[in-house]
């Protein structure tokens, strides 16, 4: 109940602000949009004046002829002291010239040297272009060499391989058709085989086809049904000594009716020993077997 | 009666025996025929403790198996060792005697009681098929033998054995040229232990059990006219229940031991009634002006079978008793058949057929209308089923008089009666299992 009134409070307490700082925010933009003095920086230019020798000295004979007038005008006054000066000046002159000579040739050696050095700079770069030309060809060379080793390494590869592949091939095709051939004697050895097991399992069932008649005809003659007038059928499962006795009878599928397996059971024992071939290859395919006992009335 | 099994450790042995080695069949061995012959056993004689007792209860046992023709027994004298233990039975000497079964027991005499003992034995698997003691007496050893016999009948041959039942028949002794005894008698199913119900100067007829075995109704002449007579076996109460003049012939119990189906002419033409016990009405079921008698209740007392020769010739037919429905059973053009009898599960009818070479019984399966003479006697009558249906009780009339005979269903294995010197013995009828 109170919740809300405090949201309503603090609403109203932000839209006061916000219109506050809107407000703030109006002027500021005014104050930013008035046009604005703008005092150009102190400028102090800055004339440049190329010292040229040549104008240097043109100057100072300008200047020299200013003096001389002003001389001329103060002769008088001065005479004296003027050879004096005139013995100061020229000494000075010739200091100065002596000066400017020395500059001179220091400007003429320095430039010397510059153009010593640039020369040498030339000579250098010459030199370092030529090394790098040299380098650059040198690089080439090594490179076409290493192309054309390589391409020589491998086109002997190449050939190699081929060699080698070729042999492979022949390799390959020498064991195949030997593979092929042993293939073919062992295919034969099996079909050869296969017939001879074929006509071995034949005449074994043939043979087994007999046994298990007579075993039949010894187990009709003593299986007595106990119950003639139904139709029962059961299954017992027999395992035979080489010697044809039961070693054991095992009722797998009953008929339903204990009188009826007991006496198939009775019957698989009382008409041992069951006839069996002595030969143990062929016993061994029927040591093991169901009855089926199913009389049809 | 009281039963114990006997443990049978030697099975469980042969039973992990045959666990092991499991290996695939190679082939199967069709077998779809056997030989027709009745089961070899060997009941080896019982030792008792008391060489007193009264009855051989092995020669009882392999009596009973052998007169069912569904077993040979082994005679005691060709046995080459008398074991009555288990660990007594050297296998390998019956196995050589291509002995598949044999029972083995004893007889304990103790305090006027005779306990016994037997194993029913697969020699082949050295298995105890079945085992039990029983307690007997002295007195009552034939009936505990005849038990066993039921056991090891039904442990073999899948059904019930009908050994330990009782029959009953009518006795004729010849006193004089003209006077004659009748006797209606009980006795164990093999003819021993006779019990005389009744006897009586005129003649006695047609016995029949009550479905549960506790009384006869019969036919007598003693009042020189026919009566029904219904008496009860241990009391010997008698009570006639259908008398008057004219017939009174051929009772028939219902299934349900409530009413009596009878022939009766008290309306002038023998037809078949029936009465209802309890309250003493008579309900008349046929009307035919030809004779109609000996009727019979199909199992499910649903039918009655009757003789009438209302074709011309005494013939079977068969009334519906729910929609009164008559039907014709027999037909055989050149003789005649009488006195029909329902086999316990309905499946068959036995009856008298007479042809040129005199009465025989029949069997008429009921399914497929084959009809088997299974006796050759001249003078063959009374047909009556045991209740395992297995066999066929009857009387036959050779040279040595009329005796009792037994014939199994199919007509293989015939076997006469013991019978008491010097009297004949008709009208057979065989009781219901005993309780």
């Amino acid at each position: 109940m109170q919740q809300p009134r405090i949201d309503r409070f603090q609403a109203f307490v932000w839209a006061v602000a916000l219109h506050v700082a809107a407000l703030i925010l109006l002027m500021v933009s005014l104050h930013f949009n008035k046009p604005q003095v703008i005092t150009p920086p102190s400028s102090r230019v800055m004339n440049a004046v190329a010292v040229d020798q040549n104008k240097v000295e043109a100057e100072i004979n300008k200047l020299r002829e200013q003096d001389q007038k002003k001389l001329d005008q103060q002769k008088a006054l001065e005479e004296k002291r003027k050879a004096e000066e005139k013995k100061i000046e020229d000494l000075k002159q010739e200091q100065e010239k002596l000066k400017q000579q020395k500059e001179e040739e220091q400007k003429r050696l320095k430039e010397v040297e510059a153009q010593k050095q640039k020369q040498e700079e030339e000579k250098a770069k010459i030199e370092a272009e030529k090394q790098k030309a040299l380098a650059e060809k040198k690089q080439l060379e090594d490179e076409k060499k290493q192309a054309e080793e390589q391409k020589r390494k491998a086109e002997a590869d190449k050939k190699r391989q081929a060699e080698e592949k070729k042999k492979a091939l022949e390799a390959q095709r020498r064991q195949e058709a030997e593979e092929l051939e042993k293939q073919r004697q062992q295919e034969l050895d099996a079909a050869e085989k296969a017939r001879e097991a074929q006509e071995q399992a034949k005449a074994d069932k043939s043979l087994i086809d007999q046994y298990a008649a007579q075993i039949k005809d010894k187990i009709e003659g003593v299986f007595i049904n106990p119950v003639p007038e139904q139709d029962l059928s059961c299954k017992i499962f027999v395992r035979l000594s080489p010697a044809g006795d039961v070693l054991e009878a095992k009722i797998v599928e009953s008929s339903g009716n204990p009188a009826f397996d007991q006496q198939a059971n009775t019957a698989v024992f009382a008409a041992q020993p069951l006839p069996v071939p002595a030969d143990p290859r062929v016993f061994d395919k029927m040591r093991a077997f169901n009855f089926i006992f199913h009389p049809t009335r | 009666m009281k039963k114990k099994i006997l443990l049978s450790v030697c099975g469980l042995l042969w039973l992990s025996a045959a666990a092991v080695g499991a290996e695939e069949a190679q082939f199967d061995v069709v077998i779809d025929k056997g030989v027709e012959k009745p089961l070899p056993i060997a009941v080896v004689p019982f030792r008792a403790n008391d060489p007193n007792m009264p009855v051989d209860v092995a020669a009882v046992i392999s009596g009973d198996l052998e007169r069912s023709g569904r077993f040979a027994p082994m005679p005691p004298q060709d046995m080459v060792s008398r074991p009555a233990d288990f660990n007594e039975i050297h296998f390998d000497d019956w196995r050589r005697l291509s002995m598949p079964h044999m029972v083995i027991g004893k007889v304990d005499a103790a305090g006027g009681g005779a306990d016994v003992e037997f194993r029913l034995v697969d020699v082949y698997t050295t298995r105890q098929l079945t085992g039990y003691r029983l307690n007997s007496s002295p007195a009552r050893l034939r009936f505990t033998a005849h038990q066993i016999a039921d056991i090891i009948y039904e442990q073999l041959l899948g059904q019930k054995g009908a050994f330990a039942t009782r029959i009953a028949y009518v006795t004729v002794h010849k006193l004089a040229a003209d006077k004659k005894q009748y006797k209606l008698e009980i006795a164990d199913a093999d003819g021993y232990n006779p019990q005389v119900l009744l006897e009586s100067p005129q003649p006695i007829l047609s016995p029949a059990w009550s479905p549960d075995g506790s009384r006869i109704a019969y036919v007598s002449f003693e009042g020189h006219n026919s009566a029904i007579y219904v008496q009860d076996i241990s009391t010997g109460r008698r009570e006639a229940v259908a008398a008057g003049e004219g017939i009174n012939s051929a009772p028939a119990w219902s299934p349900d031991g409530t009413r009596l189906a009878m022939t009766r002419s008290a309306e002038g033409n023998p037809d078949i009634y029936v009465l209802t016990l309890a309250d003493r009405q008579f309900q008349r079921v046929t009307t035919e002006p030809a004779i109609d008698t000996e009727p019979v209740w199909s199992p499910d007392g649903g039918r009655l079978a009757f003789t009438s020769d209302r074709g011309g010739q005494p013939q079977i037919y068969e009334k519906d008793l729910a929609n009164s429905q008559v039907r014709r059973i027999t037909f055989n053009a050149g003789g005649y058949n009488v006195r029909p009898r329902y086999s316990p599960d309905g499946n068959m009818m036995a009856m008298v057929h007479r042809d040129d070479n005199g009465d025989h019984i029949a069997v008429l399966n009921m399914k497929s209308g084959q009809y088997n003479t299974v006796t050759s006697g001249r003078f063959d009558e009374s047909p009556s089923f045991a209740p395992n249906g297995s066999m066929i009780i009857y009387s036959t009339t050779g040279t040595g008089g009329t005796e009792l005979a037994a014939v199994s269903v199919d007509g293989r294995v015939r076997q006469r009666l013991a019978s008491p010197a010097g009297a004949e013995v008709r009208e057979p009828a065989w009781g219901p299992f005993r309780k």
